[in-house]
């Protein structure tokens, strides 16, 4: 038979060959969509092997708004960095070294009103997920682009206001680069880092400050409708929907386990706090596990903790958030590339960098909870976070976004100014390259951010055309690896996504 | 058949062992005495293999403002172990590998950041007609172990198709390798899942790919000279994203002497089915005076066809000796530089660095 066959093997090996060349592969129409499914797919590959529900949750709060895409699309960013021909790939102001203290995804919702240890507010950043250590221009781009993208969502009740942002937008984000290149040259000419303790003449800040003072006066999250019900005097937490219009947000039953962890959580997290208060304050009242909060963070687990506070007043009770910690994305420019020895020390160390005191919040640490690494903070409404959806009406007219951005970009320079890791600041070095063409650092970062803007506003068009013909995971195909039984219990069972309209 | 000719022929033997399923016919030329002999009793055989590569490294890497910084470290750039199992014309192979478990720049990793094992290759095959071989289940793919194996410079690092992400050396999938008569070569084919070894399939396109590798004089002065040839149609990514690879190669395998030169052009890169961007590479490998080994090797990588000068160049040139067949060790030195916008792109990717290696391998 083989003398018979041996000829012929050839030609069937090529004729075969030939045909699976032209049938097997499957390839997108449109190009850039398939990179933007892949990137940020491949970025939560993790997390889809083993919380598809919850992932799917995250890609259609990313589909509700345009923000909210940009905010759970740092994986692009991040991939369009390092793309040939992409708007923020190139500079003439590039410095890959020193590497600064990196906010990782210094957008402008992830600043916000904290309050310190001696009862005083400040402007701060306040998500450390993606924080770590990467060249400066990477987080200017970031919120410089960021800016861009409020003034185009900015006032969206109001079209012809929104239609003077984003006419605007170009502004808006020079005036952001423009604070933060002021910033840096002082901070490089010596002046003390500054914290930034009240509006500094921005009236959206301004509005800011003065909510969080009265969410802080009134301890708004104890009040009815909030997260807590007081009933007979005892206050516990809320199941299910406490606002029943954000059906997503929702408030569930830990498993009996994870509960029975908590205490001694809470003492390991009380340790890595800058002036740990007493034990007793953190007396465990009650928990629950929490859906439907962030948007790039919305697939981790979260819960919400009731404890003692100062008294046995359920008046003075302190609720804290729990907080899946997971690898920041931003690391990795240089050899060794890591900094830290694990992920708690890495929120630790870059959010105390970052503040202009380490005890921005008092009760903000990091530690582990089932082995789970986990940052643990103030759950307060006190807290206010910079939000896109309150940028409205005299607050939000493009002067005085222009004014946030600049306060923001100012913010980010103090940060990025900070000497980290025996490292000493990088300030010297950035305001020197800023230097040799100032206008032309301003007119590139703006042109840049809105550049991005713009594609970013595209993308966020494909990625919804994508969930229309793919469903909520974008078509991933692949099925779940089911977590072991009390990981699964702790993942939990989500809401039902709430579909988009198209 | 002659000394040199013997040697000519062990050296493509190794080259072709690595491509798919033409190792017997690099073997001998006696496929009709098989016909005729009566077959021998089968008994299953075992071989076990081992292939480490220890390195020192020192880098130190320049900074757009002209600073620099230097890192130093240990490193094992490959831990193999494997064993293979033959009887008859039935034979498979599993080949482990030590990895680091997290990633780069990652801190969630197994045990710390512990050197962990993972499937490199498992695959089952079979021989037929004392000229094909079909080979399923975790497979070397069609290109990468080929160029390997031929130009012998793995202790000194990937190959640039490997190292710049265009290409993984095994799949998910099956091949099919076909030798030709009178040692003139192999002619292959290969369907592949296409995300690579290291990942899940993520799409329903399946790669395809065919490969030749031909010696048009076999026999004389031009017996070391070898032609190479692959296409892969496929696909990357959840997104399908186009990942088209065309390959073509030529390479020198003396005694003493083995060299590559070879061309990539990539219709998609890095999860963009838009770009396009090549690779030119060529190496050389020689053994002048007794243990002494010589080697250079050179490549430039264009990332995007459509961006004026977006480039990374690499050279490495090293000395070295052979203690013995299982044991040669490596004074490199390695220089990358990236060009244009390459350089914004790339932090850290403008660096030199001088390594020591030593490979044990059985």
């Amino acid at each position: 038979m083989s003398r018979v066959l041996r000829p012929r093997l050839p030609r069937a090996l090529a004729g075969a060959l030939l045909s699976a060349t032209v049938s097997c592969a499957e390839r997108a129409d449109d190009a850039r969509t398939a990179t933007i499914v892949s990137t940020l797919t491949d970025a939560d590959q993790a997390l889809i092997a083993s919380r598809q529900a919850l992932v799917a949750g995250k890609y259609a709060r990313m589909g509700r708004d345009f923000y909210g895409f940009y905010r759970g699309s740092l994986a692009l960013f991040a991939h369009d960095e390092r793309a040939p021909g992409a708007p923020i790939a190139t500079s003439r102001f590039a410095l890959d070294q020193p590497l600064v203290p990196s906010i990782g995804d210094p957008h402008p919702e992830n600043f916000g009103v904290m309050w310190a240890g001696d009862g005083t507010p400040a402007l701060e950043p306040n998500d450390f997920d993606a924080a770590d250590r990467a060249p400066y221009l990477r987080d200017l781009r970031r919120l410089v682009a960021g800016m861009a993208v409020a003034a185009t969502v900015a006032n969206a009740d109001d079209p012809a206001a929104q239609a003077q942002t984003r006419a605007a937008a170009r502004t808006i984000a020079r005036a952001t680069a423009q604070g933060y290149a002021d910033s840096m040259a002082s901070l490089a000419g010596g002046a003390p880092p500054a914290r930034i303790a009240d509006a500094q003449g921005s009236a959206y800040l301004a509005d800011l400050f003065a909510r969080a003072v009265k969410a802080r006066q009134k301890r708004t999250e104890l009040e009815a409708g909030g997260p807590t019900q007081l009933v007979s005097g005892a206050r516990t937490l809320v199941r299910g929907a406490p606002d029943p219009t954000a059906p997503e947000s929702v408030q569930a039953d830990l498993p009996a386990f994870a509960y029975a962890a908590l205490p001694a959580t809470l003492e390991a997290y009380r340790q890595t706090l800058v002036a740990p208060p007493d034990a007793a304050q953190f007396t465990l009242i009650d928990a629950v596990r929490v859906f439907g909060s962030g948007v790039a963070s919305w697939p981790k687990v979260r819960a919400i903790v009731l404890v003692r506070g100062p008294t046995d007043d359920p008046g003075d009770d302190v609720l804290l958030e729990v907080k899946e910690l997971t690898d920041s994305g931003t690391a990795g420019w240089w050899p060794p590339g890591v900094d830290y020895p694990d992920l708690p020390a890495r929120v630790r160390g870059t959010s105390r960098a970052a503040w202009a005191r380490p005890d921005a919040d008092p009760l903000w640490g990091a530690t582990t909870w089932l082995g789970l690494p986990v940052q643990i903070k103030s759950e307060s409404e006190a807290f206010k976070t910079v939000r896109t959806s309150k940028m409205v009406g005299s607050i939000a007219t493009a002067d005085e976004l222009a004014k946030l951005g600049a306060v923001l970009g100012a913010l980010l320079a103090r940060v990025h100014a900070t000497a980290v890791l025996r490292a000493p600041s990088a300030a010297p070095a950035i305001a020197a390259r800023i230097a040799r063409d100032r206008d032309g650092f301003l007119d590139e970062q703006a042109a840049c951010g809105t550049a991005y803007a713009a594609l970013a506003s595209d993308d966020y068009a494909r990625f919804r055309g994508v969930i229309f013909e793919h469903g909520d995971l974008l078509g991933h195909v692949v099925d779940e690896i089911p977590p072991a039984p009390s990981l699964a219990a702790l993942f939990g069972t989500p809401p039902p996504v709430v579909p988009l309209t198209p | 058949m002659n000394p040199s000719h013997r040697t000519r022929t062990a050296m493509l033997a190794v080259a072709l062992s690595l491509a798919p399923g033409v190792a017997r016919a690099a073997d001998g030329d006696a496929p009709a005495a098989h016909a005729t002999t009566p077959a021998p009793a089968l008994t299953p055989t075992f071989t076990p293999s081992l292939d480490v590569l220890a390195q020192y490294a020192l880098r130190d890497t320049r900074a757009q403002d002209g600073s620099s910084s230097w890192f130093h470290q240990f490193e094992v750039p490959r831990v193999w172990l494997g064993l293979e199992a033959a009887e008859g014309d039935v034979h498979g192979r599993v080949i482990l590998e030590g990895v680091r478990s997290a990633g780069d720049g990652a801190l969630i990793g197994i045990g710390g950041d512990s050197i962990v094992a993972r499937v490199r290759e498992a695959w089952g095959g079979y021989r037929a007609f004392d000229a094909l071989e079909i080979r399923a289940g975790i497979v070397p793919t069609l290109v990468i172990p080929t160029l390997d194996a031929t130009w012998a410079l793995r202790a000194l690092g990937p190959t640039s198709l490997e190292g710049y992400g265009l290409s993984s050396p095994a799949d998910l999938g099956a091949t099919a390798s076909y030798a030709l008569p009178d040692g003139y070569g192999a002619v292959s084919a290969g369907a592949f899942n296409g995300e690579g070894y290291t990942n899940r399939e993520l799409n329903r396109g399946k790669n395809s790919a065919f490969s030749a590798l031909i010696r048009p004089m076999p026999r004389g002065a031009l017996a070391p000279l070898a032609l190479f040839a692959s296409y892969e149609r496929g696909s990357a990514g959840t997104g399908s994203s186009r990942a088209d690879r065309l390959v073509g190669a030529i390479a020198f395998t003396d005694e003493r002497v083995q060299g590559l030169a070879s061309a990539t052009y990539a219709w998609g890169a890095d999860g963009d089915g838009a770009r396009r961007a090549w690779v030119l590479e060529a190496g050389v490998k020689a053994a002048p005076i007794g243990p002494l080994l010589l080697a250079a090797r050179g490549a430039i990588y264009v990332r995007d066809t459509a961006i004026s000068g977006d480039a990374v160049r690499t050279l490495t040139l090293a000395v070295g000796a052979r203690a013995s067949t299982r044991l040669e060790g490596w004074l490199a030195f390695d220089r990358t530089a990236p060009t244009g916008a390459a350089r914004d792109a790339l932090p850290g990717s403008d660096n030199w660095q001088l390594r020591a290696v030593a490979r044990v391998a059985f």
